[in-house]
């Protein structure tokens, strides 16, 4: 529902720019889980994906001057978060002394008895359904680089092509092109466990 | 069905599954696919792999998250440089021109953090290298403090700091272990040569630091690298 009350994006940076925290962190607040979300999703690790969230956010308190009157923040936003998660993965490549293939976590342990209490799952059932997520993310985690981000940014945040075009800085048929293509490989990388699913 | 049709056909099986996809786009599989038992079995997998998207959990920021954030924007001079910034650097120099490690090493040590990688390398272990990979700003001295300190940087005083002073951050506390560093600093009235950098042209003046124990062709060395790498 839109509020007319609540600022835009747009109206806060106008502050940031001054050094407002408060504005900031409304900022923080809006795109948190979102951008934690798609970094996630891109490097298939959480503690790494909070690490450049957190980094992300910090660029858009010391670029905020950078930031052009008129522009819209969230593609902006995303694409610091998309370049420090590339940078970051191709580092890791190039060093490769640390492992990406961390275990997938998932919420906290609470929150996974609640559900077995609130839905009458089984633990088994729970245990296969934490590794088919597994699996999804290990299977987006094997997509190039460049397909990957476009992939994530649409199928699994469902960001508009022409939102993600911007947040790549590439044309729009070249995005749909690589989700297309990323979606052809992920069919056939999941191919298994859609089989095993009947 | 004919080879040709189905070679139109495939491309846009992977359109079909889009949240806005094309109704007619849609339909022209659809049709196709009724009569081509390939194509539906593509479409179906399609479908299917796509589906299992909708299982993964949604993504929740921790609940300490925000607050971590605005920690670091409260306390850290965000115009400075980051650990792993100063770290690759002095790395970068080394490697350049590998003398005087003994005085860039103890200047590392009152850096409180590990400068040489890789890590593996790297004549510190624990905090110390875990630091040197954080991609965090270095807190910086507040002016007043480096206003009250007189006299330049001797090797000798810095060799005399033990190398673990400062490096007992862990987990993040980056806070104390430089509280440390600077009531060290101010305790026993050595500066750190801390050079105003600034950042994109508009922040105010940060340090960026440069141990004055490196004689001029060292320093030149890590300004060039860090100027090639500040691009963002
Ligand atoms: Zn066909």
């Amino acid at each position: 529902m839109p509020d007319s009350k609540r600022p835009t994006d747009e109206m806060l940076m106008a502050l940031v720019k001054q050094g407002d925290h408060a504005a900031f962190q409304e900022l923080v607040s809006r795109y948190k889980s979102r951008i934690i979300g798609f970094v996630y999703r891109t490097v298939n690790s959480r503690e790494l994906a909070e690490d450049i969230a957190q980094e992300a956010f910090l660029r858009v308190f010391t670029k905020a001057h950078t930031f052009r009157d008129g522009a819209r923040f969230s593609p902006w936003f995303y694409r610091i978060a998309s370049n420090l998660a590339i940078n970051e993965l191709r580092r890791r490549r190039r060093v490769s002394f640390i492992s990406l293939e961390r275990p997938l976590r998932t919420s906290s342990g609470d929150e996974l008895v609640r559900d077995v209490e609130d839905n009458a799952r089984g633990p088994a059932e729970l245990a296969e359904q934490h590794e088919l997520g597994g699996e999804i993310a290990k299977a987006i985690a094997d997509l190039p680089i460049k397909y990957r981000v476009a992939f994530v940014l649409r199928d699994v945040q469902g960001h508009s092509y022409e939102r993600i075009a911007e947040i790549v800085g590439v044309p729009l048929g070249t995005i749909k092109s690589r989700v297309n293509r990323a979606r052809s490989r992920f069919k056939d990388l999941m191919q298994p466990y859609v089989e095993a699913l009947g | 069905m004919s080879r040709m049709r189905c070679n139109a056909v495939r491309p846009l099986i992977a359109e079909t599954v889009d949240a806005d996809a094309d109704e007619r786009v849609v339909r022209l599989v659809e049709l196709h696919a009724e009569e081509c038992v390939k194509c539906r079995s593509e479409l179906d997998r399609m479908r299917a792999a796509i589906g299992l998207l909708e299982s993964l959990e949604p993504v929740e920021a921790p609940a300490d998250f925000e607050a971590r954030v605005m920690a670091r924007v409260r306390t850290d001079n965000l115009g400075g440089w980051t650990w792993r910034e100063v770290s690759d650097r002095v790395a970068e120099a080394l490697a350049l021109r590998p003398l005087r490690t003994a005085a860039l090493v103890a200047t590392c040590a009152v850096l409180g953090v590990a400068l040489l990688r890789p890590v593996e390398t790297s004549p510190f272990t624990g905090a110390a290298s875990r630091i040197a990979q954080r991609d965090e700003p270095i807190p910086v001295l507040p002016s007043e403090v480096i206003a009250s300190i007189a006299g330049p940087v001797e090797v000798g005083d810095l060799a005399a700091v033990p190398e673990d002073s400062a490096l007992t951050a862990e987990d993040g506390h980056l806070e104390s272990a430089f509280g440390e560093l600077e009531a060290r600093l101010a305790a026993e009235t050595v500066s750190l040569p801390l050079v105003p950098e600034p950042l994109g042209g508009a922040a105010p003046p940060a340090a960026r630091i440069v141990p004055a124990a490196l004689d001029a062709r060292d320093r030149a060395a890590i300004l060039e690298t860090g100027r090639s790498r500040r691009s963002f």
